[in-house]
């Protein structure tokens, strides 16, 4: 059974939504959600193999997405995905030098809370880290903002920089994406956000205008992508271990 | 009875400079229009200038920028890649003929030559060598992002409402087969010196007016509601080529731009001066705004400087909202303690008994 460690923020909604649909397909493995709101994971504090909420809130929340766990015992899990990096360009309306864009990739890459959370949890672990960023605007959003630079260019640099960290970045499915780079309208209809309250960890209907959020639908694809790719990075990584004992 | 007794205080030295601390010394500027904060101002030229578009951004006033860095590019990178150094990321601009030289290939009047400089497999743009601090990985990068900088200047001629200039120098550098002009002399910052094509020229007034005039005239062609703010800079010469003595050269140099400005101000409506030269750089104030190369200007001066800016924008338009959030006072602020991104100061380096800045 290989168990599954997912931080995040408010988009993990859509990953749990999508988990409660594929769960039967993945009998070997196990996951357990730590997710809040915004940047409120940036309060873990490091403790020893733990990762301790630093506010009364926090481990409130926690406790409730995780389904009773108020904190993070890395030690109980085979691998980690941090979900929520930020892949905002922003209106780039002119050619980059390779220098200013390796710099930008840099800097977007390092420069936020789940390469911070990564980087505590490689304090702890030495089991495999994965990153995955937000989801792409939906179709019916502003467009990819650069004609200058390709989701692919941007992913690539990106991905470079973390495995720099031995963190390994998950693209975005090819399915749920359109051909100009946006996520397919259908996997934002009915998207959801994270509700915590009273106890339950619910998914709350966003606004129609929300282009960001999006279904279990959409979470389930994810992560079934995510999963395959993590389970042969495991078991990868599992075999080389036990040649390199062997030899 | 005779004129001079219905003047104001401000037009005898005894009363407006000889009785007063240095630092009362006021109203030195008449604005010649209410310059609002909604409205865009642009900033070129030379060293000084980023100075002013610093506190413009701190005072909320609305500072243009043609070429915006990367969403998120942190400060630093956007200072090492000079980006929000100036409106656009043209590097400085020395001369008023540099000023029509950019003008004119932002307008389509003409296109920048495909000269490029090579050093150590990179490429250096010989109109904005410092611009990147390794230059390019390749000719077609620097092609590309010179055109994202000219697109850029054509952005802040087309929708500012004011063009803040910065006069700098008269001492200039020109290609003799190409007949364009450098910022830098080649093989300073970057390029080989070329002796029979590399030319020095130390413009005179003539010079100088007819080519600011020429790119206000081209400017205005395409945006006729363009004022232009003119100030020379105080700093003075890193280094002359003029034979003469830099102290000299700096005060021939210096003379010439504050002449030109004074008199376009006074003939052009469109046109106005503000004294920043003289608040820094007149016997009144000391010299107390000058670092201890007697160069540089100090954090204090340049806010001194824009306190002045504000101070008589506001008291003559007293109704202008002066924007408090987020504002801080002009004196000592974070943009003017950091140090000017000053390209000439490279010559510097090229003394054979450099003394450290």
């Amino acid at each position: 059974m290989m168990k599954l460690c997912v931080l995040g923020n408010s988009h993990v909604a859509a990953l749990k939504l999508g988990w409660d649909k594929i769960r039967e397909s993945y009998p070997q493995v196990s996951i357990r959600f730590f997710a809040a709101p915004g940047s409120r994971l940036q309060h873990l504090n490091v403790d020893g193999s733990r990762l301790i909420p630093a506010n009364k809130m926090l481990r409130e929340i926690l406790s409730v997405t995780s389904d009773g766990e108020p904190m993070i015992e890395t030690s109980d899990y085979d691998a980690f995905l941090g979900y929520g990096l930020s892949f905002d360009v922003g209106p780039i309306d002119q050619h980059l030098s390779e220098a200013v864009f390796d710099t930008y990739c840099r800097e977007r890459a390092t420069r936020n809370n789940n390469f911070r959370l990564a980087r505590k949890l490689m304090s702890m672990t030495k089991q495999q880290i994965f990153m995955g960023h937000i989801p792409l605007q939906a179709d019916n959003g502003p467009i990819w903002p650069s004609p200058y630079v390709s989701y692919e260019k941007l992913f690539q640099r990106i991905s470079a920089v973390l495995s720099e960290s031995n963190i390994t970045l998950l693209s975005q499915p090819e399915k749920t994406i359109t051909s100009s780079i946006r996520t397919k309208n259908e996997y934002t209809k009915g998207s959801v956000r994270l509700k915590v309250s009273q106890g339950s960890f619910s998914a709350a209907e966003h606004a129609d205008d929300d282009v960001r959020h999006m279904n279990g639908l959409f979470g389930a694809i994810y992560l079934a992508d995510a999963l395959d790719k993590i389970l042969a990075s495991v078991e990868s990584s599992e075999v080389s271990v036990a040649y390199s004992e062997v030899s | 009875m005779n004129p001079y007794q219905t003047l104001d205080a401000n037009a005898f030295w005894a009363k407006a400079v000889a009785a007063k601390n240095a630092l009362d010394i006021s109203e030195l500027w008449n604005p010649k229009w209410k310059i609002q904060p909604s409205e865009k101002i642009s900033t070129f030229g030379s060293c000084f200038a980023q100075h002013i578009g610093n506190a413009l951004q701190t005072n909320n006033y609305h500072w243009f920028d043609g070429e915006p860095a990367p969403h998120k590019l942190t400060t630093g990178a956007c200072r090492t890649f000079n980006y929000g150094i100036f409106s656009a990321r043209t590097g400085n601009i020395y001369t008023t003929s540099l000023l029509r030289q950019w003008t004119e290939w932002a307008l389509g009047h003409c296109q920048p030559p495909s000269e490029i400089w090579v050093r150590e497999g990179r490429a250096f743009d010989p109109f904005r060598p410092v611009i990147e601090p390794n230059g390019f990985a390749n000719a077609e990068e620097l092609n590309n992002s010179r055109k994202a900088a000219i697109k850029g200047f054509e952005r802040c001629i087309k929708e500012s409402r004011y063009f803040v200039f910065t006069l700098g120098l008269t001492e200039s550098w020109f290609s003799k087969s190409g007949g364009h002009e450098y910022p830098l002399c080649p093989g300073t910052a970057a390029g080989t010196f070329v002796d029979n094509e590399h030319e020095f020229h130390n413009q005179n007034s003539t010079e100088v007016r007819d080519n600011l005039l020429t790119a206000m005239k081209l400017m205005r062609e395409v945006n006729p509601t363009l004022r232009f703010l003119l100030t020379v800079s105080p700093v003075p010469l890193t280094a002359t080529m003029s034979k003469k003595h830099v102290l000299v050269a700096t005060t021939y140099s210096k003379s010439v731009l504050r002449a030109v400005a004074g008199e376009l101000a006074q003939l052009h409506d469109h046109i106005d001066y503000f004294p920043s030269f003289e608040i820094i750089s007149t016997p009144p104030y000391r010299g107390m705004f000058y670092e201890p190369n007697q160069r540089g200007v100090v954090p204090a001066g340049v806010g001194h400087v824009m306190k002045q800016f504000f101070d008589c924008l506001y008291g003559k338009y007293p109704d202008l909202m002066r924007l408090q959030a987020g504002a801080i006072a002009p004196e000592i602020t974070t943009a003017a303690n950091q140090a000017a991104v000053c390209e000439e100061e490279l010559l510097g380096a090229f003394s054979s008994r450099a003394v450290p800045s």
